[in-house]
């Protein structure tokens, strides 16, 4: 049943599809931008020439950036903290949602009161702290990657998914004698696949992006993730990590490079691993999303 | 059959022969469990040192009670007052501004008949908000920067002079604000979509019938359609409306704009934390805890009553 | 098959972590356990002592934090301190370097938690001797008597007696303290200018505010788009820095010490403060002082001073050397920053502020192992001539010599200055150098000095023995603590950020009365008050 478009129908469709089209750009600009002006000229940048792609391109910056022994120890001090982090993640995560998802499970519902409280209501951030240091966790890789090992919210999800697995395929496991971990493990963790995947790259993502409890556990410099040493670089501008000495950087300024270079480069250098897996996720992404809306 | 059997057995047995039965369960939940028990709960006990002189030297238990000491001297506190606000104020502009921008996005993008440039704008659309929130200030400080920023060499073509975005308090919300819009806007309209795709199909074949225009369906069919999932969203940011994110806020803020710019997680962080007010810091905690549980409890109940869906 | 060997090893991946995590936690405790009886090992240590003489006693490691500034980054291959304690008193320091962006806050954090280091640098005086006496850090005092130096320095010199809080309480090491003869440790903030732009142009050293304004006013001219007054320095430090000149002196807490009232008083409702906010409104309104000097960080500060964007600042002693030479290895052979004396208006001097106590205090965490040998260590490090040169000049003839009294740098190829020289070698660092009472008689050979920039004589020559007389220095407990921590985190940034607006326009200085009505409703008047109960 085709039907014939008005005039006004056209003008709408015009417009609509001109400003959904602006806002995609709007979502893509700023990473351009900030691309652009890592490889650009310092000259360039000072008189605003920069504004899509480099001007003068050259690649110190980065040279600078990866030749920094903080922010390549801080990238692998990230891929550590993010690795373990995302496997605790997703032990605790599992060992929560498997037994609430089963019917017969005596206290279910006190469970899943018990962990579903925690959203709504919160210690606080100073005892929390105290909790952390009291375990001796503090300045320690623990400090970042046990405290939010329990995600609330994924484990819905991840119990919504197990609930969908049929009944009869675990009467039959109990059948020939298989354990409840091993019906766990072997028979919905391998069904759950798909979620699994998704799972682990959203607490990946997390992990990689997370700053707040870097921040606030970590005290020694060489062991800060990139986000921490990304903010020391880029907000509290303390270029020097950069491994440059203040009198050398400004010498190095006056030529080609500007600390804005370094700033940008930088700021591409923490994304890239995360503009890498984009595709991935975002294939992911809804799919979870949807899970989560439904009951979430 | 055997389930039922048991489920009728069931009834009958004690606690101890189902925890013999599912013993193994148990033990896998008990992880989480503990680990819950640890970081969530402790603190909350931790609660305490708000009604205590707390002394790091000898712990919480031994510190002495001062009562409520501490609340009073907060809600006596004019710049506690001040720190309130700002919350208040930064959550309340934050929520009429980013709520809607979503809703129309997913309308917007519903509108449009090209499958393919659908899924384009949409997968560029939630790109942002894998950046994370450091990434995200360090880009917003290029951008505004006064010398090399574009926002800037913008206005200069109009003859405008520069203006210092970070460093003038006026601007924090703004800034603020339209950054929540560009990292959350495609994210948050994943839950719109999935609720338009939940709309009966046939009610727009008979408002064709009937002879609707687009606007009309839209107006009649689409917004209804998604008005329980709008009400929820709106509910739960409304009981989030102290929780003001600490890590934006804190990269964001220079001591220029401290005056809006402080909110009451950053004003725990720096008076509980750093200045070492810890039982201050944890009164003030509590106080933002409790109005936050009181809001989401009252807007669950809401929720509940406008779209029979509770937020948990 | 293989689903099989993923899962066995997504198993033993999953056990191994939680292993670890338990183990994580109970290696915590044990340290802690490691750490408690200090009294048992102070007998076991006293008898290491005493084998000394016959053999080399036992290495010992003492764990350290300290402010890791970005201009003098931690280099523990160049940094000479830590080879000659290991060598002379087989003492190892374990060194936790924390950017100084946010080295308060750790330490507050480390301190409230109770989880410091043996060693903590840079700590806050009240909040060391707060916690000291709560038995956080070690009560230095019973330990005296093993400490002949720092007891001459208590004898000797006026600094000490501030450090100690009661009569056998004394928990502050201070480090880096003011001297006249050493007046680079005394001065914070100077002003300094264009030398080589001013030359070309005929252009003089201001002598009052007047001439100041007309010497920006001329750069401006030269360079239309530009701002000549660039900063990186929060406006309360400007201020200091120019007070002086209108007769007053304070710092970071706005208050005046009249020595004849033997009290302290307001700055804000003196004239002179007025006078100086509306010349600096006057500048920022003119476009003579950048438009975004409160928020300006130090890289940005730095583009602009070096190229030709900014003209006129205040900022370090040290730093009119720094910019020359960066400027120069640049390319930009002409250029010169140089020192000169902040302007004065009739009533005021052309003197400079100059600090009245010590930079900053480290703490001795009290369950430390063996505090005599740390001690011993301290003594020597922070409290003889010679460890007080380690510090602020390091080792001799590597990088400096001296001839009796009179010390020259030692420069080389990749220490041509005396910034590069402490960067190198570790030394002039805060947390690093201490006071010897016959360190004092030292100075430094900066008129002789060949491989010694011209910008930095300059400085040294044009600031010989212009600071201000010296303000008593208070110190705080208890409920005062209170009083000065409430001011530290409320009161002083709103009246930072007040005072920026009034420099902005953005209030208008007919409310300048209305302001300072406002300070006393947040209780700055209070504040006062308890400073001066403190004092007395």
């Amino acid at each position: 049943m085709k039907i014939q478009r008005s005039m006004g129908e056209k003008i709408f469709d015009f417009f609509n599809i001109l400003l959904l089209s602006l806002f995609g750009l709007l979502c893509l600009y700023p990473i351009i931008y900030i691309t652009a002006m890592s490889f650009s000229d310092s000259w360039a940048i000072l008189e605003g020439k920069v504004w899509l792609y480099p001007v003068g391109f050259h690649l110190d910056a980065y040279e600078i950036v990866f030749s920094d022994g903080n922010i390549l120890r801080s990238y692998l001090n990230t891929i550590i903290y993010t690795t373990v982090g995302t496997l605790f993640n997703l032990t605790v995560v599992t060992c929560a949602a498997y037994p609430l998802s089963k019917k017969r499970l005596k206290g279910k519902h006190f469970f899943s009161l018990y962990f579903v409280f925690t959203i709504l209501f919160s210690g606080g951030l100073v005892p929390t702290f105290l909790v952390v240091q009291k375990l001796g966790f503090y300045n320690t890789i623990w400090a970042v990657t046990v405290p939010g090992a329990m995600s609330v919210f994924y484990m819905i999800i991840l119990r919504t998914n197990f609930e969908q697995v049929p009944d009869a395929l675990e009467e039959a496991a109990v059948i020939d004698g298989m354990s409840d971990f091993g019906i766990m493990t072997k028979i919905y963790m391998p069904l759950s696949k798909p979620i699994y995947a998704a799972l682990t790259l959203f607490f990946a993502i997390g992990h990689w992006n997370s700053f707040f409890n870097a921040f606030i556990y970590l005290q020694d410099k060489s062991k800060f993730p990139l986000q921490v040493i990304l903010k020391e670089i880029v907000i509290a501008n303390t270029m020097n990590d950069l491994g440059t000495s203040a009198v050398g950087s400004s010498a190095m300024e006056a030529t080609k490079l500007l600390s804005e270079n370094l700033k940008c480069a930088t700021i591409i250098v923490v994304m890239l691993p995360i503009m890498a897996v984009y595709p991935f996720v975002q294939k992911h992404f809804v799919k979870g999303m949807m899970i989560g809306a439904v009951k979430g | 059959m055997q389930a039922t059997a048991n489920s009728y057995v069931e009834k009958k047995k004690g606690i101890l022969y189902f925890l013999k039965r599912d013993w193994m369960l148990y033990l896998i939940i008990s992880i989480p469990i503990i680990h819950t028990f640890i970081f969530k709960y402790c603190p909350m006990g931790g609660i305490v040192i708000a009604f205590k002189q707390f002394n790091p030297m000898v712990g919480i238990f031994k510190s002495d009670w001062v009562g409520v000491k501490y609340f009073k001297q907060f809600l006596s506190d004019s710049t506690f007052w001040n720190v309130f606000k700002n919350t208040i104020l930064l959550s309340i502009y934050n929520l009429l501004w980013s709520t809607p921008m979503p809703i129309f996005f997913a309308l917007m993008l519903n509108e449009v008949r090209s499958t393919r440039f659908k899924k384009t704008i949409q997968t560029i659309s939630y790109l942002p908000y894998f950046v994370s929130t450091v990434v995200m200030v360090g880009i917003i400080f290029q951008i505004l920067s006064p010398t090399t920023g574009i926002v800037n060499h913008i206005l200069s073509l109009f003859h405008i002079p520069p203006i210092m975005f970070m460093g003038e308090s006026k601007w924090f919300r703004t800034i603020y604000i339209a950054s929540g819009i560009w990292q959350g806007t495609g994210y948050s309209a994943i839950m719109y979509f999935a609720a338009l795709t939940n709309i009966d199909q046939e009610l727009y074949e008979a408002a064709n019938i009937d002879g609707a225009g687009r606007w009309g369906r839209m107006i009649h069919i689409t917004l209804p359609g998604i008005m329980p999932i709008i009400a929820v969203m709106f509910l739960l940011n409304i009981g989030n409306v102290l929780q003001v994110s600490f890590e934006k806020v804190i990269l964001m803020q220079k001591p220029i704009t401290i005056d809006v710019a402080e909110v009451i997680n950053s004003y725990v962080y720096k008076r509980g934390l750093v200045g070492m007010d810890y039982s201050y810091g944890t009164a003030v905690g509590l106080f933002q805890s409790i109005i936050s549980f009181v809001l989401l409890i009252f807007a669950n109940k809401i929720s509940k009553k406008l779209s029979e869906t509770s937020l948990w | 098959m293989s689903k099989k060997m993923k899962q066995l090893v997504a198993h033993v991946v999953v056990v191994v972590m939680m292993s670890l995590l338990l183990g994580g936690c109970s290696n915590g405790k044990e340290t802690k356990v490691e750490n408690q009886p200090s009294s048992s090992t102070a007998d076991s240590s006293s008898k290491v002592e005493s084998d000394s003489s016959e053999t080399k006693r036992e290495p010992i490691t003492y764990t350290l934090m300290f402010a890791e500034h970005p201009s003098q980054p931690f280099k523990p291959d160049t940094w000479v301190f830590l080879d000659v304690i290991k060598e002379k008193f087989n003492v190892n320091f374990d060194i936790q370097p924390i950017p100084s962006s946010s080295y308060t806050d750790k330490v507050n954090m480390a301190i409230a938690s109770n989880s410091i280091t043996d060693i903590v640098n840079s700590v806050d005086l009240n909040t060391l001797n707060d916690m000291g006496g709560k038995g956080m850090f070690l009560n230095l005092w019973d330990y005296i008597d093993q400490m002949p130096n720092a007891k001459k320095a208590f004898d000797t010199i006026d600094y000490m007696a501030p450090c100690k809080l009661s009569d056998d309480q004394w928990y502050a090491i201070p480090s880096k303290v003011p001297h006249a003869n050493m007046m680079k440790m005394s001065i914070d903030f100077i002003t300094m200018a264009r030398g080589d732009i001013m030359k070309d142009n005929g252009l003089s050293a201001p002598k009052t505010f007047d001439d100041l304004y007309g010497l920006l006013k001329s750069f401006k001219d030269l360079s239309p788009k530009s701002s000549p007054w660039v900063t990186r320095l929060g406006v309360n430090n400007m201020l200091y820095c120019l007070a002086p000149g209108v007769g007053i002196t304070f710092d970071t807490d706005y208050t005046v010490y009249d020595f004849n009232a033997k009290s302290f008083s307001s700055a804000l409702t003196d004239e002179g403060f007025r006078y100086l906010v509306e010349f600096m409104n006057k500048c920022y309104k003119d476009g003579l002082l950048d438009q975004e000097y409160a928020i300006s960080d130090t890289k940005q500060w730095e583009d602009k001073i070096v190229s030709g964007k900014g003209f006129f600042a205040i900022d370090y002693f040290a730093r009119p050397e720094m910019m020359t030479n960066a400027a120069r290895t640049a390319g930009n052979n002409e250029y010169v920053l140089e020192a000169m004396l902040p302007p004065a208006k009739e009533g005021g001097e052309q003197k400079v502020y100059a600090k009245n106590e010590a930079v900053s205090y480290q703490g001795i965490n009290a369950k430390v192992k063996s505090p005599e040998r740390l001690m011993e260590v301290y003594d020597w490090w922070f409290f003889s001539e010679e460890g007080s040169l380690l510090g602020f000049f390091g080792k001799e003839d590597v990088s400096y010599t001296r001839k009796d009294k009179v010390i020259s740098y030692k420069y080389s190829e990749d220490a041509s200055n005396i910034n590069d020289i402490a960067s190198k070698y570790g030394t002039d660092y805060y947390g690093f150098m201490g006071l010897a009472p016959g360190f004092f008689d030292y100075t430094i050979n900066y008129k002789n000095d060949e491989s010694m920039s011209d910008a930095l004589k300059n400085t040294f020559a044009v600031y010989d023995g212009q600071t201000v007389e010296n303000r008593p220095v208070v110190i705080y407990s208890g409920d005062a603590l209170e009083a000065r921590k409430n001011f530290i985190t409320n009161l002083q940034p709103y009246l930072d950020n007040e005072i920026n607006k009034f420099i902005m326009g953005v209030r208008p200085l007919s409310e300048w009365d209305a302001f300072i009505k406002e300070c006393n409703g947040k209780e700055f008047n209070n504040y006062i008050e308890t400073k001066n109960s403190v004092h007395k």
